[in-house]
């Protein structure tokens, strides 16, 4: 009985912890903490970096603050944001809200090239 | 897992307290046939918000690269020659923006679906998934053929897929940028569709692991001599390729300086100078980042200017000769310099209704 317990315990672990695994455990975590930047700003190695436009970096206070620390992307009402990554991302994770609820996150797999036909 | 890669109905707090769901998303699993992930098999690369109509709070973000073709520098899967009519069929294109770019020549980028006999899905690696895009492209080299693929900048790393009818009788050789031979692969399997059963996995060079520290700057894939009439297919492919350049200073959109000034006035930048094309010529290149901008060209070179029409179409006006040529953009419509609409691009281009002056007879491209 102790084993059937100490083997279900073990297959509880070994297919929990993938699951909730957080954005920290990823390849690139990014708290925005260190960010200081008025406007669109990139973040990362040359040739590898992730873009953001239209977001501003922000102290968060009161009850929506920020998921860790105190800092976090925000958009106010009719603000459109966008994040471009220079490679292709397999896995994501983020925290994000809307006071009001509203709003729409879309992810896309655009092309990051286009080709030149030569004559 | 969301569908579509779309969310909604957001909570209105991510504070600790809160206790807000973990936005996770997977582009692709490997399994075309899993509904948790989204199928985008080059993965995600844009993030959009809209519709926003308090305040909007996104934080603590991790994510984790494909592994493979998609993470280079410049990654292409072919499947754009559906819907972009100046890259159907192409011979002879490139891949990428100058300097870091790859010439294709020999072979043809064209859609491998026999919708007849099936046989040739097997050649194509991916493809969006999408029942109104029926399209499965890929880079073929048809019988007794070599396809060529040129890097402008040396690579430090290049991956693709690869697939032959008959085993053996293909042939890809990689050279150094000085053209020494570093490796011959003849392992190239029968099929890459991720929906066949064929076992495959991507060919992965590494310069520096083939002990070419100076780059790889040329690939050459062979279709033998040997021919499969019964399948009607005797092609070979590539497919999902991405290439990553040797580090070097100046890579990328940073402004170049030269001696004698390219920009005569006007407002425009410099982005590349001296670029060779595989057809020849030699070429600067500068984006318009104002209302006109008068450009000059070296003797023996093109000069190119680069802005959005109202179409929100690249366009490259090239000129030589000894003269001065002027692009001015109409006021009534120009716009000024922002991210394109129809390229995933961090390039910011101006756009409008162009004039082009000549001061003095020269050549117009």
């Amino acid at each position: 009985m102790r084993l059937i317990k100490l083997i279900s315990l073990f297959i509880s672990l070994v297919i929990i912890v993938p699951l909730i695994a957080e954005p920290e455990d990823l390849e690139v975590f990014i708290d925005f903490e260190n960010i200081e930047s008025p406007g669109d700003f990139s973040i990362g190695e040359p040739t590898r970096r992730v873009h953001f436009f239209g977001f501003k970096v922000q102290q968060e206070e009161g009850a929506n603050h920020a998921r860790s620390g105190s800092k976090a992307l925000v958009l106010e009402e009719g603000e459109e944001g966008k994040i471009v990554f220079d490679r292709g991302i397999n896995l994501i994770q983020f925290y994000a809200a809307e006071t009001t609820r509203a709003g729409r996150i879309e992810l896309r797999d655009k092309m990051h090239f286009f080709c030149i036909p030569m004559v | 897992m969301h569908p579509n890669g779309l969310v909604e109905q957001l909570p209105k707090s991510i504070s600790l307290n809160a206790n807000p769901p973990l936005q996770r998303f997977v582009a692709f699993s490997g399994d075309i046939e899993d509904i948790n992930d989204l199928n985008y098999t080059n993965g995600i690369k844009e993030i959009k918000i809209k519709n926003v109509m308090g305040r909007f709070i996104l934080d603590d973000l991790g994510f984790s690269h494909v592994i493979g073709p998609p993470d280079n520098v410049v990654y292409e899967d072919f499947e754009r020659l559906t819907d972009n009519s100046t890259f159907r069929n192409q011979e002879v294109f490139s891949l990428g923006q100058s300097p870091v770019t790859a010439s294709f020549t020999g072979g043809i980028a064209k859609n491998v679906l026999d919708r007849q006999s099936v046989l040739a899905t097997p050649f194509n690696h991916t493809y969006p998934v999408d029942l109104n895009y029926l399209a499965q492209a890929a880079w073929v080299i048809p019988n007794d053929t070599t396809g060529t693929i040129i890097f402008e900048t040396p690579a430090a790393q290049v991956q693709f897929y690869a697939a032959l009818f008959i085993l053996g009788d293909g042939i890809i050789r990689v050279f150094d940028s000085n053209d020494n031979l570093l490796v011959t692969r003849t392992d190239i399997p029968r099929g890459i569709s991720i929906e066949s059963d064929i076992p495959f996995t991507f060919i992965d060079l590494n310069a520096e692991e083939l002990g070419a520290s100076s780059g790889i700057g040329r690939i050459t894939y062979t279709n033998g001599p040997e021919h499969s009439l019964a399948t009607g297919f005797d092609s070979i492919t590539i497919d999902d390729i991405g290439f990553t350049p040797i580090p070097q200073p100046f890579l990328g959109r940073q402004s170049i300086l030269v001696p004698d000034d390219l920009i005569v006035e006007g407002l425009g930048e410099i982005v590349g100078t001296n670029i060779s094309h595989p057809n020849g010529n030699i070429f600067d290149q500068v984006l318009l980042t104002g209302e006109s901008v008068k450009v000059r060209a070296d003797t023996d070179q093109i000069s190119r200017v680069s802005f959005l029409d109202l179409n929100d179409d690249i366009v490259q006006v090239e000129f030589s000769g000894s003269r001065l040529m002027t692009v001015i953009m109409d006021p009534d419509t120009f716009k000024p310099p922002a991210l394109p609409l129809k390229y995933n691009q961090n390039i910011k281009y101006v756009k409008g209704r162009p004039r082009i002056k000549i001061e003095g007879a020269a050549a117009v491209g």
